[in-house]
């Protein structure tokens, strides 16, 4: 299911790249294909047209390992795709990619695809080192079903081979944009608020709110966006007390219901 | 001997599909009982969960002849099998709900305090409720899959289920008695649970096995119940009617009495917990059987011998 | 005056007469070579049977008159109630009350008339009677007899058994039963002495059943069987349930299979001392192993099975014993009934059932009808015999069933 209103994601005076969540489609065999858009923050696309995006790199690990694979991007109504499909359960990392000489921009995303099928599927392995990447950790809060809203999350840049000094840490969440806090350890905290939409929308329902960071490295900057694949709480909105009173209440009210009625009539009801 | 023996098998079964899990057992998606797959040490979810979810009807049209199709169809067939083995066993012997539900008569009964009688008509009336709740429970997925109805009706049947607040609590977990102020589905759906389960708790205590009435299980269990490889079977002609098979009978059947003519009397809300034939007084009245060999029959000495040992207790 | 001197005359006279026949009928069986000393007791106890005054002083509990056997025995046991069971078997009664009565009269209401008017205090001795509603002559009887009718108890029994209403109504009865037996008792039953009554009554029936299978196995004869379950309404039931073990325990001990013929006895009961149709089948070379006679093997239900200890509970399990597994003819949809005697007859290997109708009891005579078809049909051999309590018939009877044991 989308996300709904991804243009509000796209900021004026910054420019950056974000990866969207699309659909995810069953396929036949039983695996699972899960299509990412590619997209440019209307400053990008103010500085530089869609053309100058076809050296525009994706690739993807999978389950934490070290191996890259090659992601095809495909074009359409002015729309670059990535589809990324798995055959059993499978935890993927996305990086999209664009180099100039000035400015890297980059794109990082992360999500389960719970595939369910036998067949293999054929993935091309990237033999080049990605130096330029930069390491971006994500601590997940302690009981993780799925990222949530009203949960914290912290963040931690790094990189084992070049030195990033990061300039500006944001967070995008629908045209808000939030800078994001430093804690004492080193880490970027955030904890995404409730959103009455998402919550409307039912269980599955998503949304990916960007984290944008700007780094600058021996006169080059990067500029990096994570998509926090984000679910509506699971327990923001529980009340035991009401839920425990109601439950009382019930009791009460039907045990009296019930002894009234076995005393109008001994034998039957 | 045959009730105490149920007791035990009962108690077991309740222990190892609550707790199983913590020592990583897992027995599947298939288990035609009420083991419910909430409970953090579950060894084996209850069957209804997969048959409203992704492994049953919560399924687009277009999905049906895949792999996710086959896979649905697999669980489907193991529940068939599982079934077929012991039949309405798994009701009357291993549900752990319905266990739960017996520790209640239990303490009824030690409190002196009389079960709730209802009228034959009443009964009559209630019997159709479990294959409503059957039906909501495939309909309303099939809707979610295939025509845009909101996902929070997902699981419609757990959602209302009494088990899912109750059981998990043996674990420790309270979240299910809570409302769901989410949205507006969430929060009718938790109020719906609240007052079912407070209705049902009540019920539970005044009744026996009084949610076994109104278990869907039951009504797809009884849809296969002829493919079952148990079978109760009546000799119409040797049974004088002396109704103590539908006194004893915790779900109050009465066909097993009234029967003149079919000689099957595994009835639709019969749980084969034994107990008509362990209070038939008529030799080899009523019989429970595997294909044709014999598990169970009545017989008066064993009446009489039960009834007998009560006395001075 | 001098009425009333030829009244009491002929008052003492039958009275003797009914105690001569019935000490005579326990010196007959206790002669017999099979008896032994265990039984003492039952026939000390059938001895009340024509002495409820006496059965009050030994019992030292309020008697209470019963007819049938749909009152539960449970609930008279839990008030501390002695329940004198009015069904007569002494034809010498009958002289005190044949001239009060139609012709063609039972003779068990002829004989219970009797035995109440051989002393006047007897009226006296009961503290109520309880009148289940089964045929027209034990409805009629407390008119006929001259009771106050508005001072007894009478029990509206549903003649339907197969449909929720009657099953209702007669635990209705029941309760009101207890209401009343409370208040002429001046006690609020407690559901503990319910309980305990019910358990002693199935702790009873346990070994009553072991009675059963030596008498299937044709180890007792039917005389010395009828003195146990005759005796069975005039005992307290733990001292009848004592006795009976005793008894077991003998015969255990030396398990001796008669030699007659088994068959089974059907219809109408048969009561101490008029064992008229147990002495001809003996002397026709039969011995009956099994029997559904009210008088015998269905003197009390037994099995009132309970899983709910509670008082509405156990009354419910009381009401459906008595009313369900009832298989008197006076019910309506009776038709199972032959359905224990096929279970009996294929069970135990017998193959002739000797149907016995008291001259003027319809209902037995009205349901032979249907039971000799249906016991015929399925191949079993089948032999009504009707009669009532005079000898002149005896020679005619054992004729025929000499003649019926010889086609078995």
């Amino acid at each position: 299911m989308p996300a709904p209103d991804a243009d509000k994601f796209c900021i004026h005076e910054m420019d950056y790249i974000w990866i969207e969540f699309k659909k995810h489609v069953k396929e036949k065999d039983g695996s699972l294909t899960q299509i990412l858009r590619i997209r440019k923050s209307k400053g990008l696309k103010n500085r530089t047209g869609l053309s100058k995006f076809y050296n525009i790199k994706a690739v993807y690990n999978i389950n934490r390992e070290k191996e890259f694979y090659r992601a095809p991007i495909q074009y359409r109504n002015n729309e670059a795709e990535i589809k990324i499909t798995a055959g059993k359960t499978s935890f993927f990392k996305v990086y999209v990619f664009v180099i100039t000489e000035t400015i890297n921009y980059i794109a990082e995303t992360s999500f389960y695809v719970f595939g369910s099928s036998k067949n293999p599927i054929h993935r091309d392995i990237l033999r080049t080192e990605l130096d330029f990447l930069p390491n971006l950790k994500i601590i997940y809060p302690e009981y993780n079903y799925w990222p949530q809203t009203g949960q914290e999350f912290k963040f931690l840049l790094g990189s084992d081979k070049v030195n990033f000094t990061v300039n500006d840490a944001k967070v995008i969440d629908k045209g808000n944009i939030e800078t994001l806090k430093l804690s004492p350890d080193g880490k970027f905290s955030y904890i995404p608020p409730s959103d009455k939409l998402l919550d409307l929308q039912g269980i599955s329902a998503f949304k990916g709110n960007i984290l944008y960071f700007r780094m600058k490295s021996n006169n080059k900057i990067t500029k990096l966006t994570y998509t926090l694949l984000l679910h509506r709480s699971r327990f923001a909105n529980l009340r035991l007390k009401h839920g425990i009173a109601l439950f009382v209440g019930t009791i009460i009210f039907f045990t009296f219901s019930v002894l009234i009625a076995r005393k109008r009539s001994p034998v039957i009801i | 001997m045959i009730s105490k023996i149920r007791l035990i098998i009962q108690n077991i079964s309740f222990i190892f599909l609550t707790y199983g899990g913590k020592l990583g057992i897992h027995l599947g998606y298939s288990l035609p009982c009420f083991s419910c797959p909430y409970v953090g040490g579950c060894a084996g979810n209850c069957y209804l969960m997969a048959l409203q979810g992704n492994y049953g009807f919560e399924i687009a049209a277009a999905d049906v002849f895949s792999t996710w199709g086959e896979r649905a169809l697999l669980i489907f067939i193991l529940f068939l099998v599982l079934f077929m083995l012991l039949s309405k066993l798994w009701c009357g012997w291993i549900c752990p709900f319905g266990t739960l539900q017996d520790w209640f008569t239990s303490l009824r009964r030690k409190l002196g305090i009389a079960e709730t009688e209802f009228s034959w008509k009443t009964r009559d009336r209630q019997k159709i409720i479990k294959y409503i709740l059957l039906a909501a429970l495939i309909i309303i997925p099939l809707c979610i899959a295939n025509f845009g109805l909101h996902s929070d009706f997902k699981m419609p049947f757990c959602q209302i289920c009494p088990a899912k607040p109750i059981m998990p609590l043996f674990c420790g977990e309270t979240r299910h008695l809570s409302l769901d102020f989410t949205n507006s589905i969430t929060l009718s759906f938790t109020i719906l649970s609240m007052v079912i389960t407070g209705g049902l708790f009540v019920g539970i205590f005044f009744k026996d096995r009084f949610f076994c009435m109104f278990c869907p299980m039951l009504a797809l269990m009884h849809i296969f119940s002829k493919i079952g490889f148990i079978h109760f079977k009546k000799s119409v002609n040797t049974c004088q009617g002396c109704g103590n098979c539908k006194r004893m009978c915790p779900v109050d059947i009465r066909d097993v009495y009234l029967e003149k003519e079919n000689k099957d009397v595994l009835t639709e809300d019969c749980m084969l917990c034994l107990k008509c034939i362990e209070s038939c007084p008529g030799d080899s009245v009523l019989s429970v059987k595997f294909f044709n060999l014999n598990i169970f029959s009545s017989s008066r000495k064993y009446l009489a011998d039960k009834c007998g040992r009560l006395h001075g207790k | 005056m001098e009425n009333n001197i030829r009244h009491y005359k002929i008052q003492n006279r039958v009275r003797k007469q009914i105690e001569k026949e019935c000490m005579d009928k326990i010196e007959s069986l206790k002669s017999r070579g099979d008896y032994i000393d265990e039984l003492d007791p039952f026939l000390n106890a059938l001895f009340f049977s024509i002495h409820p005054d006496k059965l009050q002083e030994k019992t030292s509990r309020p008697v209470v008159g019963l007819f049938c056997i749909q009152a539960p025995f449970e609930l008279f046991d839990a008030f501390k109630l002695q329940p004198f069971k009015l069904c007569g078997g002494s034809y010498e009664a009958q002289h005190l009350s044949t001239s009060k009565l139609p012709a063609l009269a039972c003779p068990i209401i002829k004989s219970t008339m009797g035995i109440l008017n051989s002393d006047d205090h007897y009226r006296n001795v009961f503290k109520t009677i309880i009148i289940p509603t089964t045929c027209d002559w034990v409805v009629k009887f407390a008119e006929l007899a001259e009771y106050n009718i508005p001072e007894l108890h009478f029990m509206e029994l549903p003649h339907i058994k197969e449909n929720e209403k009657g099953e209702q109504r007669w635990l209705l009865e029941l309760l009101e039963l207890k209401r009343f037996l409370g208040k002429i008792m001046g006690i609020r039953l407690k559901r503990k002495d319910l309980l305990n009554s019910v358990n002693r009554y199935l702790a009873a029936w346990k070994y009553f059943n072991k009675l059963i299978e030596l008498r299937r196995d044709n180890n007792i004869s039917a005389l010395l069987f009828t003195i146990i379950v005759n005796a069975f309404p005039f005992m307290e039931i733990e001292n009848w349930t004592d006795t009976l073990k005793a008894v077991i325990k003998k015969y255990e001990m030396y398990k001796e299979k008669i030699k007659h013929r088994a068959i089974f006895l059907a219809g109408a009961p048969i009561v101490f001392p008029n064992l008229k149709m147990l002495d001809l089948i003996e002397e026709a070379g039969m011995n009956v192993t099994a029997d559904d006679i009210c008088s015998s093997e269905r003197i009390f239900p037994g099995g009132a099975c309970y899983d709910d200890t509670s008082e509405h509970g156990l009354m419910k399990a009381l009401s459906d014993r008595y009313h369900k597994a009832c298989i008197c003819p006076t019910y309506a949809d009776n038709t199972r009934r032959v359905n224990g005697i096929f279970n009996t007859l294929e069970e135990n290997g017998i193959n002739g059932v000797v149907y016995h109708v008291l001259k003027g009891c319809h209902p037995y005579d009205i349901e032979s009808i249907s039971v000799e078809k249906k016991i015929k049909d399925r191949g079993y051999r089948f032999i009504k015999i009707e009669t009532d309590y005079v000898d002149e018939d005896r020679q005619n009877i054992l004729t025929r069933l000499e003649a019926f044991n010889n086609t078995l």
